[in-house]
């Protein structure tokens, strides 16, 4: 069992922004959904993880050693897809996924080829494994960006927000993707959609302006607040007397019509009716407590 | 609109720090060139218009560093940021967008340039004085090439750089662009034969006329304009806004427009980024081969660490190699390498040309890789650093267990490996050449040694950029200091700036110094000494960029501090050889010791003193360990009238002094810093007693200091003008400081000034001539020459022996050795003798027609051949001076003159003019007409050698041929005429040059058509009857006098007009 203790972990940048305050949590195997607006800080966290970045102050220790210190020994076991990347020009995915398996101690030239093949044909690339990767569209170089997270034998997956810009079909293939390799190891998935969670992670936590506002199980936290969430369709100009009046979680257009959310532990009539809580109704809930 | 624009773009760069290191770097650039004072021409002040024009012209240049950094962050700067989209979407207009950017990039570059000339300025004001180097101030000189050269070559830069940063979008093409102009440049400044490169030949009027009119940065134009000005004139004349000049910059200035305008007019904004070719997924394949399972990875130990440097540097190749900019780089390259080598083929006008060997195609690699390797180094050193960065990879990279060393290893090893793929395209080149200009030998070892000789400093210096780049962590900032680190460690240009000493050079490469006789000689042991060191020290300081770089280590193990131990004591052992083993003496302490000799012996000046008669010496060479032991012995007899108690001996610091003794005299002092023996005789030295002194001498190359060209004892091809290395007797007269300024300042009173034309003789006249014999033995493997007559030879002890004599002869002589292929036969009752490279085969047959020739005609007209044996004998470059030069019975030529296709190209039969050139100087010098040195005393050797050069080629290619050699002569003249002066021919100074060959062929030549070819050869006849050895010297009175004979009255005076104007 593979863990990561995270224990009061602050980052700020030179510029004044607070990008980290003190955060602290603990995860084990299996998919970690880190959720949060733009700007939360989780890609902070995630390249403090991964040692890209130093933290002034706090440890994480993963299987107990301390890896702000020795940030070689998470990355002997690690599989990171950053939020955004480029490639060497005229370099094949062959090619690349080779050097960075290498790069990873890949050492045995049979078992490097055998395992990158099977990459390109798990990732949907194998027929283009001679391209040079700087021509791939989007999903493609997404894909490529997961085959190489899975090199070698990692104990620790990171993706930060890697469906952003992806069309759902291809956002699809990725999360089973990303479901098929993520147990009996620590997957830490970074995203601002709501759903993306809900459909992987057993754990996770909502993180804004630097603080970790929840940790816990989805399932969980969908379920303490089911039956406190309410819905009514609005004329879109009243909204703001809405806003005055209730405590309004979410907002959306449905056909033309305004659809609002209330959280209210009691029915607060007027039109409103009950609503299925989902996990899209926490995250926004527990980013609207204050703090 | 524009004020808004180019306000936001100062607000842009104003944020800068390196912004303002540029500028500032300008600014202390011009002061260090101004107190430098740059280049020094003879008689031209520091501060006048000519050497102001060269110094800006050289320098514009120097602009494209700021418009290649301007342009590549200004331009791209919304490509850069994904900013272009919403630029476009502005209504900004087309020409506020265009002509702001440009105005910022020009006027940037103007301004640097600006404060370029202030410090440039500055410079003049610290190190102006009253010396004759220095003119009035006037700001006007520096105003005037400003606008007229500067300006509008920046203009042309600029526009060149921007034009192509708006076509290409493309970072690397826009620093390639500025390669490009400089490569231009290097083509023009070949193609018209500038002054800027030394050694180059000259070129025809109409030549240099059309390569004025199109020099894109009007140097040629300016060259043209000066080429005839007098000193005077070159010193007080801005340029003029005229002719060949003026034409050059309207048009350039209007092609720059044309350029521009052509762009402006076809620019839109566009979206750069082309729509990429889209890959196709294809299938959802169902029937996998691979199974995805988990690898067990090990990322420590040997293999795990020699597999990431392997890996590193696969990518880079792979991404580096299919790039456009390295391709170009290549092309580029090659171009250079290849016009480089074609101009050294083709000579020029002077020359015919020259055999396609692999040591001129080497020899032009050396000359020219180098700087090119130092740029592509420059370049490639801070983009690999920075390539996984800039292209956003390094997150993925980074969070993989690597080591930065193997990082650090493999861009090292990119770099090397660069290096070398630029060095094996000259050598195909090269090979290429040989093979189209059918050359059979080729020398693949030579070729191969390249990698080492180039390869290693280049690589060396890549290492240096490459840990400046991981130190500093800002490229811009590391690149120019690696640029200052190497301007001045490494080039050239870094010797005037006092990095002189060989600790204070790194990675300096091999001097093109290859020889076709003798290869590299001893060169390969100063490298490789000289690169321990630089290697040493390059080590020592990646290593601690690597110790830095690994922070953790810092503070973990201090002990891996002791890894830099090793490379310090190398560098510090190295170091310490070369300080010791490296004799360079500056020129201060050289002139000091100067003054105080003169100082100290200067009451011998005029003491008398014996004059040696007879010579006798055994001259051991040693070529292979590159010394010789010289044992001799001298008589000395008092030639004076008065009685000599005092006998002086000079002697050469070069050389290791094991004896000077003699049986008559008592050794009164010593003096080991001056090299003085100052002896006592035992008995007065009444006029005509004599003495006998012995002596004993050797020499061994110093590899570090280097060898003196007249002295070059080097494995194959020696060549010693090894009298200078004889004991003299009395006060040396060369040893004084000669500069007129640095006497003054050093107070010391005026040399004695030349001997007038006709200033009384001593009579009966001195001609302090010797007898000569000298044993001269050499390896096994090779054939010793000297002067004289060849009276035996024979092998002892493994060693061959040849014993010459000669009587009656200067005390001026010399020898040869090498492993010679010798061709005999006999003219008359002369034996002619060609010894040479057994490689050099090829005109030895047109050599010893050329002689027979030349002998048939001098004893026609002058008089009998005064030796049984006429001797040319071939020695390598490492002696350098002279094409050929003459001595009793044996003429020395240099293999570079030597070896020549005479079939092809448009110069003239060099052999056929130093045959007769040299070889008249058996009449014309040596033991023949030896003048005393006067004015005029050159005119009566080198220019009756140049008459008789002159009609032995008449004779052979007729009249047209000779005039055309005529306007050569009278090309070269007046384009050297503004330094030598213009002297009259009958009193010019014997070191005048260009008055005595030049001049002398020209006026020579009018005196022929004055009075005839017969006419002259019978007053020659007649002169030297009258005046040839043991007779009184002639003085060119004489000369007119005997021509004057066989004159008519009428032409006296245009006679007259031929010497004395």
């Amino acid at each position: 069992m593979n863990s990561l203790k995270i224990k009061n972990l602050t980052k700020t940048y030179d510029n004044g922004v607070k990008a980290l305050g003190n955060i602290t949590f603990e995860i084990e195997n299996g998919m970690f959904g880190l959720l949060g607006p733009n700007g939360a800080g989780k890609s902070t966290l995630m390249k403090t993880i991964v040692g890209l970045q130093q933290p002034d102050n706090g440890s994480i220790l993963f299987n107990n050693e301390d890896i702000v210190k020795n940030p070689t020994f998470i990355k002997k076991q690690l599989g990171y897809l950053p939020q955004d990347f480029g490639v060497y020009q005229n370099i094949s995915a062959y090619d690349l996924l080779n050097h960075l398996a290498i790069l990873k101690g890949l050492n045995d030239k049979g078992a490097r080829k055998e395992q990158i093949l099977a990459l390109l044909e798990k990732t949907n690339l194998f027929e283009q494994k001679n391209k040079a990767v700087s021509t791939f569209s989007g999903g493609m170089r997404q894909r490529f960006g997961v085959a190489q997270a899975l090199l070698g034998s990692p104990s620790i997956i990171i993706v930060d927000e890697p469906t952003a810009g992806l069309d759902p079909e291809e956002r699809n293939r990725f999360n089973n993707l990303l479901s098929e390799i993520g147990e009996n190891i620590i997957v830490i998935l970074s995203t601002h959609l709501v759903e993306d969670v809900r459909n992987l992670c057993t754990q996770m936590a909502i993180i804004n302006k630097g603080e970790l506002l929840l940790t816990g199980n989805p399932e969980q936290f969908i379920a303490e607040i089911n039956g406190k969430v309410w819905k009514k369709y609005i004329d879109k100009n009243k909204l703001l007397e809405y806003q005055n009046q209730y405590k309004i979680i979410s907002t959306q257009l449905q056909a033309g019509k305004l659809s609002i959310k209330v959280f209210d532990n009691e029915n607060p009539l007027n039109g409103f009716t009950q609503t299925e809580a989902d996990l899209e109704d926490v995250y926004f809930t527990t980013l609207q407590k204050p703090q | 609109m524009l004020r808004h624009l180019i306000f936001f773009e100062w607000k842009f760069y104003g944020r800068k720090i390196s912004f303002y290191v540029m500028l500032l770097s300008f600014l202390g650039f011009g002061i260090l060139v101004g107190t430098s004072a740059g280049i020094a021409f003879p008689n031209i002040k520091y501060n006048s218009p000519y050497a102001i024009n060269f110094i800006l012209g050289l320098f514009s240049l120097a602009s494209l560093f700021p418009i290649v950094i301007m342009a590549s962050q200004s331009l791209l700067r919304e490509q850069d940021n994904h900013f272009e989209q919403i630029l476009y979407a502005t209504p900004i207009t087309i020409r506020n967008y265009f002509v702001s950017r440009f105005l910022l990039v020009f006027g940037m570059a103007v301004f640097t340039f600006l404060l370029f000339i202030i410090g440039y300025m500055l410079g003049h004001f610290i190190k102006m004085d009253n010396s004759e180097k220095w003119g009035i101030f006037h700001f006007n000189y520096y105003l005037n090439s400003f606008l007229v050269i500067v300006i509008p070559n920046i203009f042309l830069c600029t526009v060149i750089v921007c034009c192509t940063a708006w076509f290409s979008k493309n970072k690397m093409l826009i620093s390639l662009s500025g390669l490009g102009i400089y490569v231009l440049y290097m083509v023009v400044s070949i193609f018209s034969n500038s002054p800027l490169f030394a050694g180059a030949s000259p070129v025809s009027d109409n030549a240099m006329s059309i390569s004025a009119k199109l020099d894109p940065f009007g140097m040629v134009a300016f060259f043209e304009q000066t080429q005839y000005w007098t000193a005077l004139q070159k010193n007080t004349m801005v340029l003029q806004l005229s002719g060949n000049l003026l034409f050059n910059r309207i048009v350039i200035i209007l092609l720059a427009l044309t350029i521009f305008y052509t762009v402006y007019k076809r620019f839109q904004f566009k979206n750069s980024n082309k729509p990429k070719k889209k890959v196709e997924t294809i299938n959802e394949l169902i029937d996998r081969k691979y199974v995805y399972t988990k690898t067990i990875t090990k990322s420590n130990g040997k293999k795990y660490f020699i597999l990431t440097i392997v890996s590193f540097l696969k990518i880079d190749l792979k991404s580096t190699i299919k790039s456009i900019p390295f391709v170009l780089l290549v092309a580029i390259t090659l171009f250079i390498v290849g016009m480089e080598m074609y101009g050294a083929i083709v000579g020029g006008i002077r020359l015919p040309q020259y055999f396609v060997t692999t040591t001129l195609m080497i020899n032009t690699i050396l000359a020219t890789i180098p700087s090119i390797l130092l740029l592509a180094m420059l370049f490639y050193g801070s983009e690999l650093v920075w390539k996984s960065k800039s292209v956003n990879f390094l997150s993925i990279e980074n969070s993989t267990p690597y080591s930065n060393s193997a990082l650090f290893i493999s861009k090292f090893g990119m770099v090397s490996i660069i290096s070398l793929i630029l060095i094996f395209f000259s050598i195909v080149l090269g090979v290429l050449f040989q093979a189209i200009f059918q050359y059979p030998i080729i020398d693949w070892s030579a070729y191969l040694s390249l990698f080492y000789f180039i390869g290693l400093p280049a690589s060396l210096c890549g290492l240096v950029i490459i840990t400046f780049q991981y130190i500093s962590k800002n490229k811009y900032i590391a690149l120019s200091v690696c640029a200052v680190f190497l301007v001045l460690t490494n080039s050239s240009l870094g010797k005037t700036f006092g990095f002189k000493h060989p600790l204070l050079r790194f990675a300096n490469f091999l001097p093109d110094a290859f020889s076709d006789i003798n290869g590299l000689g001893y060169y390969p042991k100063v490298f490789s000494v000289t690169m321990l060191y630089s290697l040493s020290f390059a080590i020592l300081l990646s290593v601690l960029a690597i110790l830095f770089l690994n922070k953790s280590v810092l503070k973990t193990k201090r002990k891996s501090f002791t890894i830099l131990i090793l490379p310090f004591i190398v560098m510090l052992l190295s170091g310490i050889y070369m300080m010791t083993k490296s004799g360079g003496v500056s020129k201060e302490i050289l002139m000091n010791w100067q003054q105080h000799y003169e100082e100290k012996y200067n009451p011998y000046k005029n003491k008398p003193q014996p004059s040696i008669t007879d010579v006798k010496a055994s001259i051991d060479l040693f070529p292979e360990e590159n010394s010789y032991k010289v044992e001799g012995t001298y008589i000395l007899v008092n030639k004076t009238q008065e009685e000599i108690s005092e006998v002086l001996i000079n002697t050469s610091n070069e050389i290791t002094w094991n004896f000077i003794t003699s049986s008559q005299l008592t050794l009164v002092k010593k003096d080991e810093e001056f090299g003085q023996y100052l002896f006592k005789t035992k008995q007065k030295l009444l006029a005509n007693d004599s003495i006998s002194m012995s002596f004993k001498f050797e020499y061994k190359i110093e590899p570090l200091k280097g060898h003196q060209s007249f002295n070059a004892i080097v494995e194959n091809g020696v060549f010693m003008r090894i009298s200078n290395y004889f004991p003299s007797v009395g006060y040396n007269l060369d040893n004084e400081i000669e500069d007129k300024l640095e006497r003054k300042k050093r107070e010391l009173p005026l040399q004695e000034s030349l001997t007038k034309v006709d200033a009384p003789l001593a009579n009966p006249y001195n001609y302090e001539f010797i007898n000569l014999d000298a044993v001269v033995s050499t390896s096994i493997n090779q054939t010793a020459i000297s002067v004289g007559e060849l009276i035996n030879n024979y092998s002892k002890s493994n060693r061959n022996y040849f014993h010459y004599r000669t009587h009656d002869i200067p005390f001026r002589f010399a020898v040869s050795s090498a492993k010679y292929a010798i061709q005999k036969l006999n003219y008359h009752d002369i034996a002619i003798e060609i010894f040479y490279d057994p490689k050099h085969h090829q005109n030895i047959s047109h050599l010893i027609n050329s002689i027979k020739k030349t002998l048939q005609y001098c004893e026609t007209h002058f008089g009998e051949y005064p030796y049984k044996t006429v001797r040319f004998a071939e020695i390598s470059s490492f002696t350098r001076g002279f094409a050929a030069t003459a001595y009793p019975a044996t003429i020395f030529i240099n293999e570079t003159q030597f070896h020549l296709n005479l079939s092809q190209g448009e110069g003239h039969d060099i052999i056929n003019e130093l045959a007769g050139h040299e070889l008249s100087h058996q009449w014309w010098g040596n033991a023949q007409l030896n003048p005393d040195y006067r004015e005029g005393s050159g005119v009566l050797t080198e220019t009756l050698a140049q008459y008789t050069q002159l009609m032995l080629y008449k004779n052979e290619y007729g009249r047209e041929k000779m005039l055309e050699m005529v306007r050569l002569y009278q090309n070269m003249y007046d384009s050297e005429k503004a330094f030598s002066g213009e002297e009259p021919l009958y009193k010019s100074n014997p070191n005048n040059t260009n008055a005595i060959y030049n001049k002398g062929l020209i006026k020579m030549y009018e005196l022929y058509l004055l009075i005839g070819e017969e006419k002259i050869n019978l007053a020659l006849k007649s002169l030297l009857t009258k005046h040839k050895f043991p007779l009184q010297p002639a003085t060119t009175i004489d000369l007119i006098k005997e021509l004057k004979m066989f004159t008519k009255k009428e032409n006296y005076t245009k006679m007259d007009d031929i010497f004395k104007n």
